[in-house]
């Protein structure tokens, strides 16, 4: 019985419906969406935070310790904190230009509830509503219809203090496949234990991170993907969708190289062709500790 | 959460915490960088605090020591050194930035061990220090620290006067104990001739009286007529510093060899200090009193206020109010005298000496005293609780001493001690000894010791750090019991390994080393069993040197002028 092979990269043309806002400038930047919608279940991520290139973040209030320069750092523990908590916060970017994008991520936040509206456009304080990002413990994530824009608010209301450690701003890539065995998750954790004579044991946890390992069977005709996609992170934190279809995100980081395993053809698929296994490790960014004064 | 409470306490710090305490969590240890071009804060894990965000750069913390001496004296503090990583180079762009210019040497770092689940407060500064030097490698950068809460402590006692000539301090009663031979404890440096006449120089500081004696060139000796003098309360300037010393101005110039000798009642003027009044026109004679003015003096030397357990010294000066156990208490008495240059280190170690009293930093940082005793309630730690497994050791004196030489009374004029007291532990003797008492002996330079009964009891408290049975008592606890260990503190230790019959049930120990170990969330501590002594009857056990002085009343002589 022949086996199917699964395509490499799910084929159905056109860039699809893009929100196009009227613009000031023409260029889209440097970015691209992916040429083709990609099916559920595979895995997406955001490298280049159109954040970090932006032009200026202003926010309703700012922290002096915790300034809106934290949220394009790359460093999740290290946030932004507003100063006041209310209905009436929110964050502005100016992207310099109208960019393009399909994701929006807000990672290392702090809150416990919130209502959140994004808007963007062309013209300082957009009022175009383009996603009510839902709430997500620590790392929330939204796609978005392809959307052109220079400007986009993100507007809270929000019992609490708000902290957050990035916003990210980008279009999303994907994988040319879902993970094959489930994404292996868990929390690495690091610590000390004291004993003493009388047999209590003292214990200090130094840290812990949580570790992500999907894991991938391709053949020889997507290494490729996988290798760029290997070489275009390297050692840099980035947004790990890993369900597009579902609302999970990570901010991590990968595992230096790739280095996958081949697999004797004939196991998994018909045509002789080489596949390879490959189990990326990922260890997402430490919301780090908190403490009072 | 961590070690952090216990019986309803704050582990660490004073947090007023009714929580349990628990066996599981974390402790943070944060560390501050105080640059010119501001403060860097750092840990080994990213913390966020209201004010300030601690970034996770530290890879090693190495460890640090705090110590003070089994026998009195002052305090030692080791060297510590932090390694950051740089990957991102903002080290290395801020040790040579230049804008503004400024250099890493000679700022501040501060280490503190604190409770994530209490506020960043009550946490304890473990170490205070400044950098020394650094080493930048492979993107990253090792900090070399030192302590810098005892570096006043090499400065030199204030005395020299540019012409070279040594103006003495003087504490307390400073006279010859000889009653029928007064030849003058003090000897007077000849500053030469002044509009006030031909000056002497008495003392850096103002005095309470003083008799003047002369040392003819026929080889006689005779009490000055103080009609022929005049006592000039004058300013000393030394390097910069103004004090108001006292000078003896001779009305006739006095003939070339003549030598001036002084008996003294001293320093008469302390600041205020905490809830302690100042005080003049009284002589002082409270060790506590000598260690104060010597405070005050080094903060006007170097510029900068100290942080001084003011609560914990008064507290220990009223205790040597009543210092001596006899009936009825007699107070610990401070009588010395300082004639030549000497750094405040040796200043402090004569004096701590003389009394044994011993000099330490505090958990919360401030300076403050301490001497051997059981009125310390103890800190009790337990094999089952608090000592780590594997890590008891119990060590016999290096050498058990049984009879201490306490030489004092020092003579000043002709370099001598005048007075040789001892304390003996018979018991020990004859423990020691297999067929007779075997006497094992000590000498003790009791430099600020006039007072018999002080060295008595002074003595008595040192040898109870002598005995045979003064074990060194060695063992490791977690960061969080040791953090808020104090030095010269007792513990009482309970322990069956204890050298005592079924153990050690809250044997009371007193601490002298603590050495943290941050990298391991540990420390190891080191201390001694003091074993209280009875004090010696002085008229029982000593004598004089020179068997021709009398002596009277205290066992001083009384000046008859």
């Amino acid at each position: 019985m022949s086996r199917q092979v699964r395509p490499g990269r799910p084929q159905s043309g056109g860039q699809g419906g893009v929100t196009q806002f009227p613009s000031s400038t023409t260029s889209t930047g440097s970015l691209t969406l992916p040429s083709a919608p990609v099916s559920s279940r595979y895995p997406g991520y955001v490298l280049e935070n159109l954040v970090e290139t932006a032009n200026t973040i202003t926010a309703t209030t700012e922290s002096t310790a915790y300034p809106v320069a934290n949220l394009r750092n790359r460093i999740k523990a290290q946030p932004f904190r507003f100063t006041s908590a209310g209905g009436d916060l929110f964050v502005e970017v100016d992207l310099g230009y109208s960019a393009i994008f399909d994701t929006i991520a807000i990672v290392g936040h702090d809150a416990t509830d919130w209502t959140l509206t994004v808007k963007a456009d062309n013209t300082p304080t957009p009022t175009s509503v383009i996603s009510t990002m839902a709430y997500r413990t620590e790392d929330a994530w939204a796609p978005l219809s392809a959307t052109v824009a220079q400007y986009v608010r993100f507007e809270f209301s929000a019992t609490d203090l708000l902290s957050i450690g990035e916003l990210i701003i980008g279009v999303r890539q994907t994988l040319p496949r879902p993970a094959r065995w489930g994404i292996q998750k868990g929390i690495d954790s690091s610590g000390i234990t004291h004993r003493t004579y009388g047999g209590v044991t003292w214990d200090y946890d130094l840290y812990a991170n949580r570790y992500l390992r999907p894991g991938f069977r391709f053949p020889e005709s997507e290494y490729q993907d996988f290798e760029d996609f290997s070489t275009a992170v390297g050692r840099r934190p980035f947004l790990w969708i890993p369900d597009i279809s579902l609302t999970d995100c990570f901010y991590v980081k990968k595992q230096r190289g790739i280095a996958p395993e081949p697999v004797a053809p004939g196991r998994d698929n018909s045509d002789l062709a080489l596949w390879y296994d490959w189990r990326i490790n990922m260890e997402a960014e430490s919301l780090g500790l908190t403490i009072s004064a | 959460m961590i070690g952090a409470y216990y019986l309803g306490q704050s582990y660490l710090g004073q947090g007023p915490s009714s929580l349990p305490r628990l066996r599981e969590g974390r402790t943070v240890i944060l560390a501050r960088i105080f640059l010119d071009s501001g403060t860097e804060n750092v840990s080994d894990i990213s913390v966020r605090h209201p004010e300030r965000y601690y970034e996770a750069r530290i890879l090693q913390w190495g460890s640090i020591q705090r110590a003070v001496p089994v026998l009195a004296g002052l305090p030692q503090v080791g060297d510590a050194r932090i390694r950051l990583a740089d990957t991102d180079f903002k080290f290395r762009d801020l040790f040579v930035d230049t804008s503004p210019e400024q250099t890493p040497l000679e700022r501040l770092v501060q280490i503190r061990v604190c409770n994530i689940e209490e506020p960043e407060v009550f946490g304890v500064t473990i170490y205070t220090g400044e950098i020394v030097g650094f080493e930048y490698g492979d993107e990253y950068c090792d900090l070399s620290l030192r302590d810098i809460t005892w570096s006043w402590l090499d400065e030199e006692w204030p005395g020299t006067l540019d012409s070279g000539i040594y103006m003495p301090t003087i504490f307390g009663r400073c006279i010859q104990n000889s009653a029928v031979e007064q030849h003058g404890l003090i000897p007077l440096p000849h500053i030469g001739l002044t509009i006030d006449g031909d000056r002497y120089g008495l003392s850096i500081h103002t005095v309470q009286s003083v008799i003047i004696h002369r040392h003819n060139l026929d080889g006689t000796w005779e009490i000055v007529d103080p009609a022929e003098y005049s006592i000039t309360e004058d300013d000393v300037v030394i390097g910069g510093l103004v004090l108001t010393g006292t000078y003896i101005d001779f009305t006739n110039q006095q003939d070339d060899g003549v030598e001036i000798r002084a008996d003294v009642e001293g320093w008469n003027e302390r600041p205020i200090f905490g809830s302690l009044a100042a005080s003049s026109g009284v002589m002082l004679r409270s060790f506590i009193d000598l260690i104060i003015n010597i405070m005050d003096v080094v903060q006007l030397k170097i510029g900068r206020t100290l942080n001084l357990d003011t609560d914990g010294i008064i507290a220990l000066r009223n205790e040597l109010e009543l210092g001596v156990d006899t009936s009825p208490p007699r107070p610990y008495l401070c009588d010395g005298a300082i004639l030549e240059p000497i750094t405040i280190r040796s200043l402090l170690s004569q004096v701590l000496s003389s009394a044994t009293l011993d000099l330490f930093q505090k958990v919360d940082g401030s300076i403050s005293l301490a001497r051997p005793g059981n009125t310390i309630t103890p800190y009790s730690l337990t094999e089952n609780l608090n000592i780590l497994e594997g890590s008891f050791r119990q060590i016999s004196p290096e050498r058990p001493i049984n009879r201490i030489k306490c030489k004092m009374a020092r003579n000043y004029a002709d370099g001598s001690w005048s007075i040789e007291q001892l304390h003996d532990n018979t018991a020990d003797q004859a423990k020691l000894g297999r067929f007779a008492p075997k006497i094992t002996a000590a000498d003790l330079e009791m430099w600020f010791c006039r007072d018999r009964y002080t060295a008595t009891d002074a003595a008595a408290r040192r040898a109870g750090f002598l005995t045979l049975t003064s074990w060194d008592e060695e063992f490791e606890l977690t960061l969080d019991d040791a953090a808020i260990l104090e030095l010269c503190g007792n513990v009482g230790l309970t322990i069956r390994q204890g050298l005592a019959p079924g153990g050690f049930q809250d044997e009371l120990c007193r601490i002298n080393a603590i050495t943290i170990d941050l990298d391991n969330y540990s420390a190891a501590i080191s201390a001694r069993i003091w074993r209280e002594q009875e004090l010696n009857e002085p008229s029982f056990v000593t004598y004089e040197l020179n068997a021709s002085l009398v002596v009277t009343g205290q066992l001083d002589a009384e000046v008859t002028g």
